[in-house]
């Protein structure tokens, strides 16, 4: 679906050049979920942005390719490029705040969607956007079509952007983070609902978290990355029970036994007892 | 509260509190668009006692008087008449000049806003061309293309468009940094979209502002280009005009015929001020 081969991307600064990203490979499986995790400044966000061209005007991919669907999104034109983003790749940001444009309405922002890839009318895309709250649980969706982001709850704005994500039907979703910004108690409905959107579409998923035992909980495949290079990967059983590199026994230790990692999936007892 | 809602109102009656609710909040809007609106409905429609371009030689130089409220001038043009008709042309002139520096400050403020080193050559060149004194500029311009009202419209773009390109420019670069801008391109949306369905709304509020702000600036260029003489031909009332015709008439006394249209400047531009004034406390308030 999405693999990921020697990913390099710059920024120029005042004091130079400064490699956010070095070397980064990994592979997004169809159908499978895969989560990027490491500190703050390891370079997880930059690498979605480099993948989907968001990268600020400073900053630059330098080397590496993403092939997605057969095409290198690095080398592709901005007009194909925008064809895929949105369309083929759903994001999610960090913030839905910050995602959601506080002038524009909820509905003027799905017209604004749907309308970057595909004509369809008013009413047609009225019935639509109720029918993606609804699938999002989001409730009183009429409300929300016709009121602004700054009268949302997080969580429901999350909602929002997550059902705008998924407009398009997108075969990639990539989550930035997607609870960051929100309350401890929303968060694991939030990653709730993304995973069973995922699932349900057989879509797959590159979620950025720096939370491990989100990893553990929603994940098949992990990439632990640390200071813009990718220091381990794998399927999460493994990772997660024989880490290889020293780093990411750091990060396992640095986890504190939650009550609610036994039932994680990508995890044998063995992993959760060795801890 | 409960109480009151529970009462039938009529439709009038909702709307008419929904404007007291509004000036209670935003008097200053309330007031200066009451006033423009009673300056417009005034020039077009009250009833004139004169006609406006038709002198009485019989009665010239005539103090404010029952007979003419506010005197008549040198022609024997009846001053009152004239000023509430001068707002025909000057107002809808400093609205449609203010209009055409707005669209022209989006279309190119907007993608101005893109960064780059054609984009920053063009802002520089814009503050080459707005260190001249504009209103030289214009009178020049307008002197030189002919006495045609068309030529007051142009002078007014070209004194306002680049304050709107300038101000839209700087709203705008401050919002593409936003986080939903960046989403909205994650959404493939071209940049083209982005400029006018994502970024276009969040300037808006700032855009009022100036607008208001602007218009009152035209009907004082209008009325200077008219007192230098430029842009209208005689018989037609104007306020620039009829104070230029006044200010030769004070020194011999008659004060009546320079100052009623002075006033009519002074009503439009603080009504406008006002109204700036209000949406610049909403916009800041939100």
């Amino acid at each position: 679906m999405l693999r990921v081969q020697g990913l390099t991307s710059q920024f120029r600064g005042r004091a130079g050049v400064v490699r956010a990203i070095d070397d980064v490979s990994f592979e997004v499986p169809a159908g499978e979920a895969v989560g990027i995790v490491g500190e703050t400044g390891s370079g997880k966000s930059v690498t979605i942005r480099s993948i989907l061209g968001l990268l600020p005007s400073y900053g630059r991919v330098v080397a590496g390719s993403a092939e997605f669907e057969g095409e290198d999104l690095i080398k592709l034109s901005r007009t194909r490029l925008r064809e895929i983003r949105g369309a083929r790749i759903g994001f999610v940001a960090q913030n839905p705040f910050g995602a959601l444009n506080p002038v524009l309405s909820i509905e003027k922002q799905f017209r604004n969607v749907m309308r970057a890839h595909r004509r369809m009318s008013r009413a047609e895309l009225h019935d639509l956007a109720i029918e993606r709250l609804t699938a999002v649980q989001v409730r009183g969706p009429e409300r929300v079509l016709r009121g602004y982001a700054h009268e949302l709850s997080g969580g429901m704005a999350q909602r929002v952007v997550i059902a705008l994500a998924m407009l398009h039907d997108p075969p990639l979703v990539i989550a930035d983070e997607p609870t960051t910004a929100l309350d401890v108690t929303v968060q694991r409905q939030i990653l709730d609902l993304i995973d069973s959107q995922v699932k349900q579409g057989g879509r797959s998923l590159l979620l950025v978290t720096h939370d491990l035992g989100v990893v553990a909980q929603y994940c098949h495949r992990v990439v632990v990355m640390k200071s813009g290079r990718v220091v381990e990967t794998g399927l999460v059983a493994d990772v997660f029970t024989n880490p290889t590199h020293e780093y990411t026994k750091q990060l396992l230790d640095a986890v504190p036994p939650a009550p609610w990692a036994q039932e994680a999936p990508g995890l044998t007892e063995q992993a959760v007892t060795s801890r | 509260m409960s109480d009151a809602a529970a009462i039938p109102k009529s439709p009038a009656a909702e709307v008419v509190t929904k404007i007291v609710n509004f000036a209670r909040v935003s008097p200053g809007i309330v007031a200066g668009v009451a006033v423009l609106l009673f300056l417009l409905l005034a020039s077009f429609l009250a009833p004139l006692p004169y006609d406006p371009v038709t002198p009485d030689p019989t009665s010239v130089l005539q103090p404010p008087s029952a007979q003419h409220i506010f005197g008549t001038d040198a022609n024997g043009f009846d001053v009152f008449s004239r000023v509430v008709a001068a707002g025909r042309s000057d107002l809808p002139l400093a609205l449609a000049g203010t209009l055409a520096s707005l669209v022209i400050g989006l279309l190119v403020g907007l993608p101005l806003s893109v960064k780059s080193k054609w984009s920053e050559g063009f802002m520089r060149a814009l503050d080459a061309f707005q260190s001249f004194p504009l209103i030289v500029l214009s009178v020049t311009i307008v002197s030189l293309t002919g006495n045609d009202i068309q030529n007051i419209l142009y002078a007014i773009v070209i004194i306002n468009g680049p304050r709107f390109i300038r101000l839209i420019r700087s709203e705008a670069l401050a919002i593409r940094e936003a986080r939903f801008i960046e989403a909205a391109i994650a959404t493939g949306a071209r940049p083209r979209r982005v400029m006018f369905r994502h970024i276009m709304p969040n300037v808006i509020d700032v855009c009022l502002v100036q607008c208001s702000l602007t218009t009152a600036n035209a009907v004082i260029v209008i009325a200077a280009l008219n007192f230098l003489g430029i842009g209208v031909s005689p018989p037609t009332p104007t306020w620039g005009s009829m104070v230029q015709v006044g200010a030769q008439a004070i020194s011999t006394g008659q004060w009546w015929i320079a100052i009623w249209p002075g006033v009519a400047i002074f009503i439009a531009i603080a009504s406008l001020n006002m109204l700036a004034n209000g949406i610049q406390r909403r916009v800041e308030g939100s």
